[in-house]
């Protein structure tokens, strides 16, 4: 694997761990995390605060007792399903990460992708709350349309890279881009670029074809 | 200073606190809490996860149930809220007991966690799994052999150590960060500080969290180096 230059910032990750994220910001950073040891690391170092803001919570009065609760605990119980493992797409030739794979329903060769223009597919993965999680299929050496955006935007590269600006983001990467100047990622020219993208506002094109199709692809 | 008296809009209505039974309550707690360290924790979720100890969940219970609580209200979540997430992370204690591993977090981590996706999932609408990185059925890389593990609980220790040592506006905007939704714009709005700054303060307090403490790689493998 190579090399991951672009990390989440300790803020991001904080307000990923004290909860504070919708689930589309939770899929793109879980992602990056299931392949990124120094970010884990962080997290784990972020979890130890969290553990000891609570220990030093003044308690609050509970409505029950600890016997009350263990009276209920025969009741059934409504599991959260657990993510399937990851799988090797053959399709586009990665391995698609274990939490992505679960939203994907473990098929993510059998993806149904919108075309937004000839060079650039996309398929919406979930839309919880706010914010949408969405993967982008870029051809090579074809850009996502000049774009900004009045909230965050946290991309993860699944596959293949992208340069935007002066920054080349390669496989593993997660580009985040809360700036409110417009950026056009470019896909690098060796093979098609597959990212998994979230952002809590929509984006907003500079094109006017752009704009017109907007929505209708819920981007 | 303790880190839960940073607060900078009310703790809670004052109900929550004042009564007397309360009062007891808390004596009772703190009494106990002094007496317990993170390893004695640990042995009573043991205790649950081997023989289904009752009584050592009720000890977790009494001291856990009640912070969580507290911790969810300074969220802003109301009273019914916050004592939902309590009962449901307390109840998840006791039944994933056995998914509990002392070589890799403290009981207060551990629990925190479990509160933290408790929370998430009362407020989102998807059936699918909670993208959640302690999981350890999405995890891509193996576990270190158990001999390499650090002792997280001494990691523990050393963190409560190296908090204490921050300077207070580090460690408020961090123990903030915690409590809020959108914690670093409404830290900034209520602090009356630029966005900038909590950020920075948020990078300095960690980077100098991490020199002092060293979290050694138990969970990872060193491959992405
Ligand atoms: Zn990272």
């Amino acid at each position: 694997m190579t090399k991951i230059i672009h990390h989440p910032s300790d803020e991001t990750l904080l307000r990923y761990v004290s909860g504070g994220y919708d689930t589309g910001y939770n899929l793109v950073l879980a992602t990056h995390l299931s392949v990124c040891a120094k970010c884990q690391k962080t997290v784990e170092l972020q979890q130890l605060i969290g553990g000891h803001v609570l220990e030093e919570e003044k308690p609050a009065n509970m409505n029950i007792s600890a016997s009350d609760l263990l009276r209920k605990a025969d009741m059934p119980v409504v599991e959260t399903p657990k993510p399937l493992g990851s799988t090797y797409s053959k399709k586009y030739g990665f391995e698609v990460p274990a939490i992505l794979n679960s939203y994907v329903d473990g098929d993510f060769d059998g993806l149904k992708w919108q075309s937004l223009s000839p060079s650039i597919k996309q398929a919406v993965l979930t839309v919880d709350g706010k914010a949408s999680a969405r993967l982008l299929w870029m051809k090579p050496g074809h850009a996502v349309p000049a774009h900004g955006h009045s909230g965050e935007e946290l991309t993860m590269i699944l596959s293949g890279g992208y340069y935007d600006g002066d920054e080349a983001y390669t496989k593993g990467d997660l580009h985040c881009a809360d700036h409110e100047s417009p950026h056009m990622p470019t896909a690098m020219e060796d093979q098609p670029c597959i990212v998994l993208a979230a952002t809590d506002s929509p984006l907003v094109f500079r094109g006017i074809i752009p704009r017109l199709l907007q929505p209708f692809f819920k981007i | 200073m303790t880190l839960s008296s940073y607060s900078i809009t009310h703790d809670a209505e004052p109900s929550q606190y004042g009564s007397a039974e309360h009062v007891r309550k808390q004596k009772n707690d703190n009494v106990e809490g002094a007496s317990r360290s993170g390893a004695d924790w640990a042995l009573l979720v043991c205790a649950i996860a081997s023989k289904s100890d009752a009584n050592a969940f009720k000890s977790l219970f009494n001291h856990f149930a009640p912070r969580v609580k507290s911790f969810m209200l300074r969220s802003g979540l109301s009273p019914d809220a916050a004592e939902e997430i309590a009962q449901e992370t307390l109840m998840t204690v006791w039944r994933k007991a056995e998914q509990y591993n002392s070589d890799m977090a403290a009981v207060s981590t551990w629990i925190f966690t479990i509160a933290r996706n408790k929370k998430i999932d009362k407020f989102r609408k998807d059936s699918r799994p909670l993208p959640d990185v302690n999981d350890p059925s999405f995890a891509m890389v193996e576990a270190a052999c158990p001999e390499d593990a650090t002792d997280q609980s001494l990691n523990a220790d050393k963190l409560y150590e190296a908090l204490e040592t921050l300077p207070e506006d580090q460690k408020q905007v961090l123990v903030l960060s915690f409590i809020k939704d959108n914690p670093h714009r409404e830290i900034a709005e209520q602090l009356d500080i630029p966005l900038g700054t909590v950020k920075s303060r948020i990078r300095l307090g960690l980077s100098r969290l991490r020199d002092r403490i060293e979290i050694e790689d138990t969970k990872l493998i060193g491959q992405l180096k």
